[in-house]
């Protein structure tokens, strides 16, 4: 019985826009006919005041069935279903006096047709605050309007996102896509399932079915779990086929609970994770501006071809993109015992001069004159030469490395004449000179040489365990 | 050309054709090049790996898992609970236990009286990390390390436990982690294999057998392979009395030619690997001596790693060639030690273990570190499952012992992309339960993979008709602890 009610019931939202038809035009037409004697008013009105009394009385039949489901705002209910009754009862009025009584009288006219048309549109604007919220007529209203209606005036809204990164997590990305798809039923007008969405403090409240929200958490999260629902569940949020989340709107969703639900604070803080930006940047409709960095900091290229891989790889080196995002190539060279790195082998890191990144060239006998070569791979990032027989000499070609951070220069000829060097490199962050004849004390001077816990630089003839 | 007739060796030969084929066929042009790329999941770039590259640019290029087999006592270690030693000898409240099951060794005892730990604790370095006694060495090293205080497992014995550690499952039979991450990675030094194991000579504790490093359903050339603290590093690799190295090379090529026409009519993985072990086995007969070799090693680096450093088979001993092999660009190196099962006796158990442990951890990450190394070398130290927080037998003045206890237990990382002088989730006053940031061995292994720059969702193996993970449908990456 209860599933027949709102089986009807919700036939109202479909019947009730007859009568609104049917009655303007009727009210119109009779005060038309009522103020120009000259047109001579015909029958079939009186039939339309008929059909509007039949509608009117029907969607407001179904309306009561629909408001025993509950979950509507009981003062704009009760207000709405009285404007409602006076509208049915206005019309059957209408119909008598003028269909059945004949009455003309222009005062007749005028107040029946008049109350008509203002009950008409009261309860049709309380039934739209009650699906869409008392905010929804006025909500992109200009100022003056809104305060004439008894609305606040709109704070400053907050302007759009331009730096992903900047963005904030709650105000500019959950909170609008709650606002775009959600807000609309669980507001305080409309409360449905006990639950509202309109702020972060009433979000984490919950609902009758529990919370909607427990950080970290996504299947204690009623909101998750529902708005990943299949579409067909009966717990399927949204509703009655509104428009629901997006994929990528749904996995921004989730993300913010994993994340722990955070009330506030800039996207950056929560990790630069490039997927999460390029989802949340899809998911609220910001363009992000396309970097043009690698995932490695540097600019981007076309990935290394095939061929040039292929060719280090037969020759020995073991040569892999740096990850399936970036062009850039990592390389280690793990040589067969004493057998020093050749000449041929070194201009052959040449084939893939702007791609390399990362190069490990440590113990492969690498020597001195062999560093000219390797400085001209302009892109190195980390350059791994220890356990060399190389000099302060073969150093010096490295200054030309312009992105080069990180050096591994351990168990190298090296000495102090070698940080003169290393200095004039400016992007240098470390520097690992143990084992070699650098003086400790020349070193500690250097940023790029310092370390935290105090035993990188360990000569080794005075080095003990503690 | 007719399909070659697949033999029956248990190896699912999915795409039909073989590295060997494969490779063949690339001389026929790029249009063939792209049909196999179609079929066959192997790389087209390093026929060894998977994946023709990591995901994300990886952290760590290698791993060197100090596997602590037995179980050390999280609360005399690293986990400080001065509410034990307030209520020692006071039963375990219900309240605590909740009901939970006990292992068998201890779940008939009648009185379950906590023990506080004999050993005391202090805060060390910047990060003000609470270290026991029992480490004075690592805590010299407490700013490089990232403790995960909140591990937790199912398994409540060794057999399971360390089978879950290496496999991520309980029920033998899954590839380990080194297994897979051959599989993926593939090798960055083609004269040594990409996963090496190295075991204690000596004592006696749980048993470790082969299946822990074994490649399960992978490939076989993706096994552990131990090294041993022997004059024959690896069992078997070595030419027999008489037989020079000029004239093994010629019989391997001799049975190599047999191989390649077998393979011409049949289609065959298993003898892919075959052939791929036997040219690996000569390279390494070349490798091995040179890489276990300590000679070499000045001696303030033996120093650093103490007295037994120079003793093979030693936990020292295996650190220092842990270094080595990662310096040779071997990808994970699994150094086991034994012996943490304190059922009885637990303070002189955290004694003479510590002494044989201590030192050498703390060794290598500083020896990593004057090297260069630690930056993309992860190192993991941990074990099965922790200790229980009371007493198993007999508790006297001063001695008891610590029960299995897999709710709670501590491992540590440091290098490799992890948060140094960090530590990471909250255990109860009782050190029985987790209260905050709880982390699974999937958690684990999922997170070891996102350091070597591995989705631990996009590495697969198809077989027996599904497709398996490490982390199987489990594993979340442990974000706050990444550096």
């Amino acid at each position: 019985m209860e599933d027949l009610i709102l089986f009807l019931g919700r036939f109202h939202v479909l019947a009730l826009h007859l009568p609104i038809g049917i009655l303007a035009f009727v009210a119109i037409a009779e005060l038309y006919f009522g103020f120009r004697a000259k047109v001579s008013r015909p029958a079939l009105i009186n039939t339309i005041w008929l059909l509007g009394a039949i509608s009117a009385i029907t969607a407001a039949g179904l309306g009561y069935l629909l408001s025993l489901s509950g979950g509507y705002n009981e003062e704009t209910l009760e207000l709405h279903l009285i404007w409602g009754l006076i509208t049915s009862a206005t019309t059957l009025v209408g119909w008598i006096a003028f269909g059945i009584k004949g009455q003309r009288g222009k005062g007749w006219v005028s107040i029946i047709a008049g109350l008509q048309l203002v009950s008409l549109f009261t309860a049709g604007h309380l039934g739209g605050n009650l699906t869409h919220g008392p905010e929804y007529l006025f909500e992109h209203a200009p100022n003056p309007i809104r305060s004439l209606a008894g609305f606040a005036a709109k704070g400053a809204p907050r302007s759009p996102v331009s730096d992903l990164a900047q963005a904030d997590v709650f105000l500019d990305v959950v909170q609008p896509l709650l606002e775009l798809r959600c807000v609309s039923c669980h507001n305080p007008s409309k409360i449905k399932g006990g639950l509202l969405l309109d702020t972060y403090a009433n979000i984490m409240l919950g609902g009758e079915s529990g919370a909607s929200v427990t950080p970290r958490n996504l299947s204690g999260s009623e909101l998750s779990v529902r708005i990943n629902h299949d579409p067909e569940h009966d717990d399927y949020m949204p509703s009655g086929g509104k428009t629901p989340l997006t994929a990528a709107q749904a996995q921004v969703m989730d993300w913010w609970i994993l994340s722990g639900a955070p009330e506030s604070g800039a996207l950056a803080d929560f990790g630069n994770d490039a997927d999460i930006f390029a989802l949340i940047a899809e998911a609220i409709a910001v363009k992000i501006t396309v970097t043009n960095l690698d995932e490695l900091g540097l600019p981007i290229v076309t990935p290394a071809s095939r061929d040039v891989i292929m060719k280090l790889e037969s020759l020995g080196f073991d040569a892999t993109p740096v990850s399936e995002k970036s062009g850039y190539l990592d390389i280690d060279f793990y040589r067969i015992v004493d057998e020093s790195i050749s000449d041929e082998h070194v201009a052959a890191l040449l084939q893939a001069r702007d791609h390399i990144a990362w190069l490990n060239l440590g113990d492969s006998g690498l020597q001195d004159h062999q560093i000219e070569t390797i400085a001209k791979l302009s892109n190195l990032l980390k350059l791994d030469l220890s356990k060399n027989p190389v000099t302060d000499a073969g150093i010096i070609a490295l200054r030309s490395l312009p992105n080069l951070e990180t050096l591994n220069l351990h168990a190298t000829q090296i000495t102090d004449a070698a940080l003169t060097s290393l200095d004039k490199l400016p992007n240098l962050e470390q520097a690992f000179l143990w084992s070699t004849a650098v003086n400790p004390e020349a070193a500690s001077k250097r940023d790029y040489a310092q370390n935290e816990t105090g035993f990188v630089v360990i000569p080794e003839d005075d080095e003990s365990s503690k | 050309m007719s399909d070659p007739e697949p033999l029956c060796t248990g190896y699912e030969d999915t795409a039909g054709l073989s590295r060997r084929s494969f490779l063949n066929k690339l001389g026929m042009g790029f249009g063939s090049l792209a049909l196999t790329d179609l079929v066959n999941p192997v790389s087209a770039l390093d026929p060894s790996a998977l994946l023709s590259s990591t995901h994300i640019a990886p952290k760590a290029k290698r791993i060197i898992f100090l596997y602590q087999s037995g179980g050390p006592s999280q609360m005399d270690l690293f986990d400080y609970k001065p509410r034990l030693n307030a209520e020692h000898g006071q039963e375990l409240p219900d309240s605590v236990r909740q009901g939970q099951r006990l292992t068998g060794m201890s779940t008939n005892q009648s009185s379950l009286p906590l023990a506080g730990s004999p050993f005391t604790f202090d805060e060390y370095g910047e990060s003000r990390a609470l270290l026991s006694s029992a480490l004075p060495y690592t805590a010299q090293v407490a700013d490089e390390i990232c403790f995960v205080k909140s591990m937790y497992t199912e398994a409540i014995n060794h057999g399971p436990g360390v089978t879950m550690m290496q496999t991520g499952s309980q029920i033998p039979g899954r590839p380990s982690f080194g297994s897979w991450m051959s599989y993926g990675l593939g090798s960055m030094n083609d004269n040594l294999p990409s996963y090496v194991v190295l075991k204690p000579k000596t004592g006696g504790g749980q048993p470790l057998t082969s299946r822990y490093w074994d490649a399960g359903f992978l490939p076989g050339k993706h096994n552990g392979v131990q090294f041993r603290a022997d004059k024959d590093a690896v069992l078997y690799l070595n030419n027999p009395q008489g037989v020079s190295r000029r004239s093994r090379h010629a019989a391997i090529e001799s049975l190599q030619a047999f191989h390649e026409r077998q393979l011409a009519e049949t289609s065959d993985p298993a003898l892919e690997n075959h052939i791929a072990q036997y040219e690996m086995a000569f390279r390494m007969q070349a490798s091995v001596p040179e890489v276990t070799d300590l000679s070499g090693e000045p001696q303030s680096v033996l120093d650093l790693y103490g007295p037994d450093a120079t003793e093979p088979g030693t936990f020292a001993a295996n650190c220092l060639l842990a270094r080595r092999l990662a310096e040779k660009g071997v990808r994970f190196i699994q150094v086991f030690e034994k012996g943490w099962d304190a059922h009885g006796n637990l303070p002189a158990n955290i004694r003479n273990q510590t002494k044989k442990t201590d030192q050498p951890s703390a060794a290598l990450i500083k020896d990593l570190k004057i090297r260069g190394m630690l930056d993309d070398t992860l190192v993991v130290w941990g074990g099965e499952f922790g200790r229980t927080n009371y007493c198993q037998g007999k508790m006297t003045a001063d001695n008891f012992g610590r029960d299995h206890h897999p709710r709670c237990f501590t491992m540590w990382m440091a290098g490799g992309g992890v948060k140094p002088g960090y530590s990471h989730g909250i255990t109860d006053d009782y050190c029985y339960n987790i209260v905050q940031d709880g982390v699974h061995v999937h958690d684990l292994h999922a997170t070891m993979m996102h350091l070597l720059g591995i989705n631990h969702e996009r590495l697969t193996f198809k077989y027996q008709g599904r497709h398996f993970r490490l982390t199987d449908v489990h594993g979340h990456v442990v974000k706050p602890i990444l550096a």
